[in-house]
């Protein structure tokens, strides 16, 4: 049963000095389910995303990625275990173009022995970019241009897609979609639609109930550094004003009274 | 190639009319225009005698119809600081800046040649000997470059490693690199000149072997800035160094290693500088760090960082040359040419942003 | 910080000898080739002095910094100062902050703007300006009519950095003795500033070659950048033979120029000598003894008839 989940997590648990951001977090992410994360600020919401991602260390509990315990050093190894993230301030160099960024980094590249000085495998970079746009729907006309002429949502793409191109077994999004207009919202919703329909499974951390409703199967509410409630919104029983109460802790679901 | 999906993404479209016109043609474009006003100025001013800048009418010299000496001196008097121009563009675009290129060719320059220098003169010992022992004269010329080489290494990793593992501006970092490589320059021999270098040192930078060299280096520096691994994290480091950061590169090695080139680069342009005039000076490199900046600046390198090229920066140094030997051409009072140069750089950085401007709105 | 280091070494000096003469002296730059000789002539003169001691700083060629250096060197009860000035018209107020403290003051090398009204205590040892530039031009001028250019020639002035009065006296002098009547024949087709560097003169003689106008003379405020023109006109293929080129200092490679037969001659500013009479002065002052006012030590026009003279000297 365990090899449905892609993470798990058991009793994780963040202690900042005296304040306890993240109490005994049991959550579990099947392959290929997208779930949001909400909560009020300072909920929690975000030092679990942080835990999981290995940019900072757990006080205790434990992290199983597909199958596996995992103890990330630092996020490059949360990387190359396939869990990727896109922040709301995105991580792309604005002078550099579409498949520079995509690679940054993890360039391909040829006459490894050279060191720094290898040389760029500009070809291969550029086919699997275009690959990986098709893979994501996104779609730019000449990506040999810089990034910094195109809108947020552009770019948000771009970051989007960047997921897609290294096959990576989970994606983390961090609100996407909190700095762009209305149409790019809906641009970058198209790609997680996608996303849904190839299998990949997605944390969603986000503000906007009328998004959650829209694209995600499950949702998990923080509150004062605990879950408080997992809900299954596919079946139509748990409505917009429900989640509002757990959120605020008006209403508890019956398992998660510590929470209350 | 499919650009569609069916889930028919609307608006993500990149208008191609603002496809980039590269900056390099802009600056080509002023060096042409700078030509031309010389050209101008020759015809228009009663003194001059309607004579031309480049171009050989009235002397009849050579088979061709240029002036080939004036081309070759208006390349040959950049070349030098071309050399450090080109690791001060490295520099820039990582997002930093070099102050200290000037004195550190003092500084390599006086200790170079002390390792290049001959032993006889006309039949005399060489008067401004270095070293006291016979072993310090007629040394293979390896051996110097190998030191200047050295010694640039050095310098540029102390203020690479300064500049990436503590939280010192570089501005502040070679700005005392170029106190320190000033005062290494005068105590090297207390301030005596060091001259008379071998006929195979003389070589590295007789003729037009600067331009050579300058050539040569430019060549490399852009397959390297344009093709390696290398040159793409050093436009992304400057354009965006967390996200590089974030990316997995490992932001504060490649800084070292940036800074280390610079300044490799500029001991390599204190060997030609002393070969050429056979001779090192501790005053020598006075304000070439400015100078090579000036360069960049002009050929379109971003002071912010993240952009800049290396074509850029070598038209940047024609336009030097241009209006150096413009200035000798008219014969333009010497007091006036320091106010003129300074009025042109400062044109030609607000024309180039004020260009920039337009090309987001 | 540095000023109470340097202080804090004066008193140190004067403990350790308490009937010796401190003397504070401050140079224009350190790494220019003549006042370095002129400072070792200096230091090496002071070694030889049973009790003189000299505290030796670089200006930088700031003249803000040179008048700070002095008046620290007065708050720490030096015996005398010697001044290299960085500017020669900003001498007064050096002038007045050693008279009113009472210390000792000497110029030495650059002549001070003020040097016909300094004051009881204070006196300047240098070469007359009027002299270097002068020798070297009219040695030129009789080179050219003993090679029958008497009816017309061309020629260019490699000038130092303008700010010194060095180069704008040596340039003036080129043009005095034109004006003269047996000298007017010379013909200056342009006159450009090479910072005193042998490498900016070396590619400004090269532009003057490219405009294609032949020239018969060059002369040039100090002997490196007589030595950068010597360096282009040979990678041009210029005999030197046809070309005469003076210069002024005397420095060792120009005096190996001379040899070899490049440069035509050169002036001997006996700098070292500058130096000891500069420090012999102080010393005298110090010790409340009579002293002249202005020394002038003389030019001497160097050629290759009296080469070996002065191979030693610089």
């Amino acid at each position: 049963m365990s090899e449905d989940y892609i993470l798990e997590t058991r009793g994780l648990t963040k202690h900042y000095g005296g304040v306890h951001a993240l109490q005994d977090a049991n959550f579990k992410l099947r392959k290929g389910e997208h779930i949001a994360i909400m909560g009020d600020n300072g909920a929690g919401k975000s030092t679990f995303v942080r835990q999981i991602t290995g940019v900072e260390t757990r006080t205790s509990g434990e992290v199983i990625f597909d199958g596996k315990p995992v103890n990330f050093a630092g996020p490059l190894d949360a990387r190359e275990a396939g869990i990727e993230t896109v922040f709301q301030t995105l991580a792309l160099a604005d002078d550099l173009d579409v498949p520079d960024n995509l690679f940054l980094g993890r360039e391909k590249t040829r006459f490894n022995f050279l060191g720094p000085f290898r040389l760029l495998d500009y070809k291969a970079m550029r086919e699997q970019t275009m690959a990986g746009l098709e893979r994501t729907g996104v779609k730019i006309p000449n990506i040999r241009n810089s990034i910094r002429n195109m809108s947020g949502g552009q770019r948000q793409c771009v970051a989007i897609a960047r997921t897609a191109t290294f096959a990576s077994k989970l994606t983390i999004m961090d609100e996407p979609t909190a700095a762009l207009g209305v149409q790019e919202t809906a641009q970058v919703e198209n790609i997680i639609r996608t996303l849904k329909d190839s299998g990949e499974p997605l944390i969603l951390v986000s503000h906007n109930m009328r998004q959650v409703f829209d694209l995600v199967d499950r949702v998990v509410v923080f509150r004062r550094g605990r879950i408080c409630a997992d809900l299954d919104i596919k079946t139509g029983d748990v409505t917009g004003e429900d989640v509002v109460a757990y959120i605020t802790g008006a209403k508890t679901q019956e398992g998660f009274e510590d929470a209350a | 190639m499919a650009n569609q999906t069916q889930h028919g993404i609307g608006g993500l479209t990149y208008d191609k009319s603002k496809r980039a016109w590269p900056n390099e043609a802009n600056v080509f474009i002023a060096l042409v225009l700078i030509i031309l006003a010389f050209e101008a100025l020759g015809q228009i001013l009663p003194y001059m005698d309607g004579q031309s800048m480049l171009f050989d009418f009235n002397l009849n010299r050579d088979d061709t119809i240029l002036n080939m000496a004036r081309i070759k001196i208006i390349i040959l008097q950049v070349s030098i600081i071309g050399i450090i121009a080109l690791g001060v563009t490295q520099v820039i675009v990582s997002g930093g800046i070099d102050l200290s290129s000037g004195p550190l060719v003092g500084a390599a320059a006086m200790i170079v040649m002390s390792f290049g220098q001959t032993a006889l003169v006309n039949g005399n010992p060489n008067p401004s000997a270095a070293f006291a022992g016979d072993w310090a004269f007629d040394l293979p010329v390896i051996l110097p470059i190998l030191v200047g080489l050295a010694f640039g290494a050095f310098i540029g990793s102390i203020n690479g490693s300064l500049i990436a593992y503590t939280r010192i501006p570089p501005f502040i970092a070679t700005l005392g690199m170029f106190l320190i490589c000033r005062g290494i320059a005068q105590w090297w021999t207390k301030g005596q000149p060091i001259s008379f270098p071998t006929p195979q040192y003389a070589a590295l930078g007789s003729g037009m072997m600067p331009v050579v060299w300058f050539a040569l280096l430019a060549v490399v520096l852009f397959l390297v800035m344009k093709y390696t691994v290398y040159g793409k994290h050093t436009y992304a480091i400057g354009s965006n160094e967390d996200a590089a950061r974030m990316s997995g590169i490992n932001v504060k090695r490649h800084k070292v290693l940036v800074y280390m080139i610079a300044s490799m680069l500029a001991a390599f342009a204190a060997i030609v500088l002393s070969s050429k005039n056979l001779t090192a000076q501790a005053g020598m490199g006075q304000f070439y760090e400015l100078y090579a900046i000036a360069m960049a600046v002009i050929g379109g390198v971003s002071l912010t960082g993240g952009r800049g090229s290396i074509v850029g920066t070598v038209l940047g140094a024609m336009v030097f040359g241009v209006i150096q030997s413009g200035f000798t051409f008219i014969k333009l009072d010497a007091f006036y040419q320091l106010m003129a140069m300074g009025a042109i750089i400062i044109g030609a950085v607000v024309l180039d942003q004020y260009r920039q401007q337009r090309g987001t709105r | 910080m540095k000023k109470t280091f340097i202080a804090a070494g004066i008193a140190a000096l004067m403990t350790t000898s308490a009937m010796a003469e401190t003397v504070g002296v401050t140079i224009a730059r350190f790494d220019d080739n003549f006042l370095t000789v002129m400072r070792n002539g200096m230091t090496e003169y002071a070694d030889t002095l049973a009790d003189v001691d000299l505290v030796v700083e670089d200006a930088q060629d700031d003249v803000a910094r040179q008048l700070d250096q002095i008046n620290n060197f007065i708050a720490s009860g030096v015996d005398a100062i010697i001044v290299n000035a960085v500017d020669t018209n900003a001498t007064e107020a050096m002038t007045q902050a050693a008279a009113s403290a009472g210390v000792p003051l000497v110029y030495v090398n650059r002549q001070p703007v003020n040097m016909d009204t300094l004051p009881e205590g204070q006196a300047f040892v240098a070469s007359n300006e009027i002299e270097s530039g002068t020798l070297a031009a009219f040695e030129a001028c009789q080179l050219l009519r003993a090679a029958g250019l008497a009816g017309g020639a061309n020629g260019y002035i490699l000038m130092g950095q303008l700010s010194n009065q060095a180069a704008v006296q040596r340039t003036k002098d080129v043009d005095d003795v034109i004006g003269m009547d047996m000298c007017n024949f010379i013909n200056i087709i342009d006159r450009q500033t090479a910072e005193w560097s042998r490498d900016r003169a070396a590619d400004l003689v090269t532009n003057w070659i490219s405009s294609g106008e032949d020239f018969d003379v060059i002369f040039a405020n100090n002997d490196e950048m007589a030595i950068g023109a010597i360096n282009a006109m040979t990678a041009a293929g210029i005999d030197m033979g046809d070309v005469v080129v003076v210069g002024v200092d005397a420095t060792q490679d120009a005096l190996v120029a001379i040899a070899n037969g490049d440069l035509d001659a050169t002036v001997f500013q006996d700098a070292a000598g500058q130096g000891s009479g500069s420090v012999d002065a102080a010393v005298a002052l110090a010790r409340g003894e009579a002293v002249d006012q202005q020394v002038f030590i003389p030019f001497q026009l160097v050629t290759p008839a009296n080469l070996s003279d002065f191979t030693d000297r610089n």
